[in-house]
């Protein structure tokens, strides 16, 4: 890219040539979907399935992002998958529909995406209160943290004594039926749910008329991309409460840091009613096919929005990696004191590469939701995340295009093999199924030889003791 | 290879990897088709491994009967590896690959709840063996279930905890209750509601997560609150352990769960800690009747084990499949659906079936009480009318 | 307050198998600054083991306490030969790798123990019974009843185990050569190399002892809640990772009473916290950030193993 040395009057020029393949690229993968969902092949198991693969790819080049090109070992990107997941879902099962008449004779699903202003407003009042809410920890945490000089072991005890007082507080409130007024934690945390349900309230008929604006036609593509965005925005959120208090931790404390995070959000989310709590999220969904052939409405598909935006976002990633931003990432990865030496701000460029690999797994969740319409917690759990860190390793730790080919492989793969005996012999067909079932050992196992072989091969001394072990925090 | 070049190059890989997925998948025979989709692998292996080897014994039993419509039952069985979104994958499969007429499934109530969504729209019916949240027929008119639902069962236990004199005769409860369970959450929600209508009291509420094995802080507290009587309406997996740690602190009154009970790992980890307890399940070993006699009879044959819950339920669930499809006199998914709706008095082995027009079936409930590291039969309780939502 | 005392015992009795999975976290951490994810997993491997032993190899009709030996022992070897060969095969090749490639190969180590224990040629996803392997334990559980509060047999030995344990690896550590070698090369790997000592088979030692420890916690941790499968060490592990930070890597002792701290928090929340056994799980990673963001060096920070 010579973008900085060309003369500015043919910089617009280059600009376009070098940007044009984005959106080429995206549409063709676009249309193709769409070809191919028409037809008669590939049928919608396979669709299914290579929607699952695109889905796949975008959480893998995200956490390429994070891993390769920023070398920060995240382990939780299933927790950020799962807040893009059930939040853009949450958003329109429950602020999509207007009109929607279920008893009519033949019930139009348009009517079920029709209120793109309410789905707006439900993030902006979740935005809102999550603002306070992290406002005031902040706060908090800077005056404990403040402490430090008067006295050193300071803030442990204020932090002991605050978490008894916090837990006196919640017990007092769980026992009486009205709040007594001097619960100020627990009253606190009821204010800001009054706070979402009120600007909920209010702005219901401010976001009618926002959507009354649309065109009817727009009404469902806008609903899906205001919950993809508020998704992947509310997991940008969740990235930033997770990327700042561990900024100073490296390799191992990070990856488990955020493998507690994923644990925590998971945790919460089981808990809250609204989400559908252990039962799980049941929201309507886009339909892949096409409806039944007595009905007259059209349906609106799913794919083009997630095979587009997978194109999308590998096209971008790859963009930023190789830009002025995305080397500046990488220096700071590769020597953080030469970086800061050079003016880069590696705080800055870390938290910017974690909180993007964050979004797009957001994003990636809140497609997935409206792919398979139902959520449970149990889907998120670390071992989604171990499934992410295979792919990215397994196509090689800095290539952006590998972790893509991984993650159509990892997903197809293991299908190819369950549907083994419908195009193996007998006896081979046994074998294909036994990888399949156990493939997590043979992930293990991959994982494992690669590593080792990678190992050996680039360096010779591996016999050698004596070399001491790269020892950051050895200090 | 210019960069342009390589990232062509990719781009095509990517998409042949896609295409490889286009191979013949399924073929159209002249046999009935049923799809059944379990977790044969997984956390719950135990609950697809039984209702498989249910439904494989009534589909060898129908079709040396001359099969159905003339034409003989073939099951296609998909594992979903007890994850709710393989069990999407799996239904997908089932409905566009090997075009089958209609599905059995699920044992757990997320995975029901994951694919019943599919068969709605695609118009195959689907009936579920032994899911018992509500929520699952709830999806659409082609979800059905051969079991009863939550509330009957959480019910079911409240009324015999409280009034029958075989029971603990108990006004005071504790519940232990799995958070991360939809089906233990629901038991807890339904027998709270009916303690309270009783007039009882539930006066410690605790709860674990799946794979917990330490739970003597819970039972403390729920020691200190000096209750008649436990609901523990968790797995098999944890329910062992659960009971031994009650006795372990000195706990002595009984505790009481639901069909989850039900496996010989209960009373293996559990051992003396669960006699005197009780729990609520689809049918009775023991139970004095000729089909159940005759079906444990040939279950034994076949597999030389005995059948549990899960088992029973699958083969009635084949069964009763079978006998819509009779009734329907064609493979078409509507007239299956109406078939299965109309289901009155199918005589199955764990009873007669009706189905009620929420489409769950209208079974009794059997309370088993532990002894001697057997469950025996305690009571039976009949359905009524007002223990549909 | 009898409430308070019963959980208290509780969470150290929990706290007591923490510590004893964490002291190999910590000592493997001091000597190689790496996370070894694999180590939940040997005290699944003990677990089993001690299950498999009991049962099937030596047909332990009664209890006594020399079959609780012969498990104990068998169990130690098993895991001992477990940790050996897990060093010497994943990690030793990769000493000079960056620290990601360790992690990721101690992920892959960790998933093939769990994954290959599932499977149904292996042990199988079902949970196990523990026998009983103390005599005695059966018809009378409980060592003392201080009115309402129940001391059981168990976690009395529980303790006792942990607390010889202790004073074990404290003679080993500051007593003898090895031990002396270890603090060497925790403090400076080089350097300790440059001074004769054998730098292979001090880590080989570290590893085999903490995995020794670990299927001890496994055996005990059976006899304690009689249910055994591929998956219970996952989330033992991590937390007993949790209980070294807080109690500072690198530091035995601090091991040992962070353990015991993280079990006493678990049951205090589960008891006091309104709604909290929901969160029972979510309190140790908690507990982890805290202490990150608060003092990333733990409780009684030190980076080099010289302190017991």
């Amino acid at each position: 890219m010579q973008s900085d040395s060309s003369p500015p009057v043919r910089a617009t020029w280059l600009w376009f040539v070098h940007n044009l393949p984005v959106p080429i690229i995206v549409i063709a993968v676009v249309l193709v979907g769409r070809a191919l969902e028409f037809s008669d092949r590939p049928g919608p198991y396979v669709m299914h399935v290579a929607m699952i693969a695109a889905i796949n790819v975008i959480l893998a080049v995200s956490l390429q992002l994070i891993n390769g090109v920023s070398g920060q070992f995240s382990l939780g990107h299933a927790g950020f998958m799962a807040v893009g997941a059930y939040l853009g879902g949450y958003a329109t099962y429950t602020f999509g529909p207007w009109n929607y008449d279920p008893n009519a004779d033949y019930p139009d699903p348009r009517q079920l995406f029709a209120n793109p202003g309410g789905a707006l407003a439900c993030f902006v009042a979740l935005a809102v209160v999550a603002a306070i809410g992290f406002g005031l920890v902040t706060a908090l945490i800077l005056v404990i943290r403040s402490l430090r000089r008067i006295f050193p072991a300071l803030p442990l005890i204020v932090i002991a004594m605050l978490v008894v007082w916090v837990v006196i507080d919640a017990r007092a409130a769980a026992n009486s039926p009205n709040i007594p007024s001097a619960c100020i934690w627990s009253r606190g945390a009821i204010g800001l749910v009054n706070l979402y349900s009120s600007i909920i309230l209010h702005s219901q008929s401010g976001a009618l008329a926002l959507s009354g604006i649309l065109p009817y036609s727009w009404r469902k593509p806008a609903t899906l991309l205001v919950a993809i965005f508020g998704g992947g925005a509310a997991a940008a959120v969740a990235g930033l409460v997770v990327g700042i208090p561990t900024l100073r931790l490296r390799g191992d404390y990070l990856a488990i840091a955020t493998l507690g995070f994923a644990e925590i959000i998971r945790n919460v989310i089981v808990t809250i009613p609204a989400l559908g709590a252990a039962t799980g999220l049941s929201i309507n969904v886009y339909w892949t096919k096409p409806s039944p052939p007595d009905h007259i409405y059209e349906a609106f598909y799913i794919s083009p929005w997630i095979f587009g935006t997978a194109a999308l976002t590998f096209v971008l990633v790859r963009r930023l990696a190789h830009s002025p931003l995305g080397n500046a990432i990488k220096t700071v990865r590769d020597d953080e004191i030469a970086a800061a030496a050079m003016g880069i701000d590696p705080t800055r460029h870390r938290v910017i590469a974690f909180v993007t690999g964050a979004f797009l797994a957001g994003v990636a969740g809140a497609l997935y939701v409206h792919l398979d319409g139902y959520l449970n917690t149990n889907s998120f759990s670390f071992m989604r995340s171990i499934e992410i860190v295979v792919m990215v390793t397994l196509g090689g730790m800095e290539s952006l295009a590998g972790a893509a080919i991984a993650a159509v492989a990892l997903t197809a793969i293991p299908e190819l093999l369950d549907n083994a005996e419908r195009f193996l012999p007998g006896a081979l067909a046994a074998q294909a199924h036994w990888m399949s079932d156990n493939r997590f050992v043979i992930y293990a196992f991959l994982l494992l030889v690669i590593m080792i072989t990678r190992a050996k091969l680039k360096s010779a001394f591996w016999r050698s003791p004596g070399r001491k072990p790269q020892s950051i925090g050895h200090k | 290879m210019t960069k342009f070049a390589a990232m062509i190059w990719r781009f095509l890989l990517f998409l042949l990897g896609v295409g490889l997925l286009a191979f013949p998948l399924g073929a159209r025979g002249d046999d009935i088709v049923i799809g059944e989709y379990g977790s044969l692998t997984g956390g719950t292996a135990t609950f697809g491994t039984s209702t498989d080897e249910g439904v494989r014994l009534a589909m060898d039993q129908i079709n040396a009967a001359g099969g159905v419509l003339g034409q003989p039952l073939r099951v296609v069985v998909e594992d979903d590896q007890s994850k709710p979104e393989a069990a999407v994958t799996a239904v997908q499969k089932l409905i566009s690959e090997d075009h089958v007429v209609a599905v059995i499934g699920e044992v757990a109530s997320s995975r029901s709840l994951a694919a019943a969504p599919i068969c709605q729209r695609n118009h195959i019916p689907m009936l579920s063996p032994s899911s018992t949240n509500p929520k699952v027929t709830q999806v659409g008119n082609f979800i059905f279930r051969a079991c009863f639902i939550d509330p009957f069962q959480g019910a079911a236990m409240a009324n015999f905890a409280m009034k029958n004199d075989l029971g603990p005769k108990a006004t005071k409860f504790a519940i232990l209750y799995d958070v991360k369970n939809d089906y233990s959450v629901g038991l807890r929600q339904f027998f709270t509601e009916t303690v309270k209508a009783n007039g009882g009291q539930i006066v410690a509420d605790e709860s674990y997560g799946e794979g917990d094995i330490d739970f003597k802080a819970q039972l403390t507290n729920i020691e200190k609150a000096s209750p008649d009587a436990i609901y523990v309406p968790g797995y098999y997996t944890e329910v062992g352990l659960i009971c031994r740690q009650a006795r372990d602190l000195g706990i002595t009154v009984p505790l009481m769960g639901g069909d989850g009970w039900d496996s010989d790992k209960t009373f293996e980890i559990g051992r003396d800690a669960v006699n005197g307890c009780f729990f609520t399940n689809h049918y009775s070993p023991d139970e004095d009747s000729p089909r159940v006699k005759d079906f444990v009879a040939k279950f034994q044959a076949k597999y030389s084990a005995v059948p549990d819950a899960m088992a029973i339920l699958g083969y009635d669930a084949m069964g009763m499949m079978a006998d819509a499809i009779k009734r329907a006199g064609s493979t078409d998914g509507r007239a299956i659906r109406d078939a299965l709706a109309h289901t009155q008095n199918y005589p199955g082995a764990s009873g007669e079936i009706t189905m009620d027009r929420h489409r769950n079936a209208e079974k009794p409930i059997v309370i088993l009480k532990i002894e001697n590291d057997h469950p025996h039969f305690v009571a039976t309780v009949q359905p009524t009318a007002s223990a549909a939502p | 307050m009898q409430q308070f005392l019963q959980q208290l015992i509780n969470g150290l009795s929990i706290g007591a198998i923490y510590a004893l999975i964490a002291v190999g976290y910590t000592m493997v951490y001091g000597v190689l600054r790496l996370i070894n994810f694999a180590h939940g997993d040997v005290y699944m491997i003990g677990a089993m083991t001690g299950f498999y032993a009991a049962t099937r190899w030596f047909h332990l009709a009664q209890p006594t306490w020399l079959g609780f030996f012969f498990v104990l022992i068998c169990s130690m070897l098993v895991c001992g030969c477990l940790g050996f060969f897990i060093e010497m095969f994943a990690y030793r090749p990769l000493r000079n790798q960056p620290r990601i490639v360790s992690l990721i190969t101690a992920i892959a180590v960790s998933m093939l123990l769990e994954f290959g224990g599932q499977a149904k040629w292996m042990f199988g996803p079902d949970p196990k019974p523990f026998p009983d392997l103390i005599p005695g334990v059966e018809l009378h559980p409980d060592l003392l009843h201080m009115g309402d509060v129940v001391i059981g047999k168990v976690d009395t030995l529980i303790f006792a185990v942990t607390i010889a344990m202790m004073f074990a690896l404290r003679y080993i550590v500051r007593e003898t050569k090895m031990g002396l070698a270890l603090r060497a090369v925790s403090y400076r790997f080089d350097t300790a190399s440059l001074m004769g000592v054998n730098v292979n088979r001090v880590i080989s030692f570290t590893f085999v002892l903490g995995s020794v420890m670990a299927a001890t916690a496994g055996v005990l941790v059976g006899l304690r809640s009689p249910k055994v499968d591929p998956l219970m060490g996952l989330l033992p592990g991590l937390k007993a990772f949790i209980a070294a930070v807080l109690g500072g890597i690198g530091n035995i002792g601090g091991a040992v009473a962070g353990g015991l701290l993280l079990g006493i928090t678990e049951a205090m929340v589960v008891s006091y916290v309104p709604r909290g056994s929901q969160y029972r799980d979510g309190v140790a990673f908690l507990v982890l950030i805290a202490i990150l963001v608060v003092k990333p060096s733990g409780l009684f920070g030190r980076a080099a193993i010289d302190k017991v």
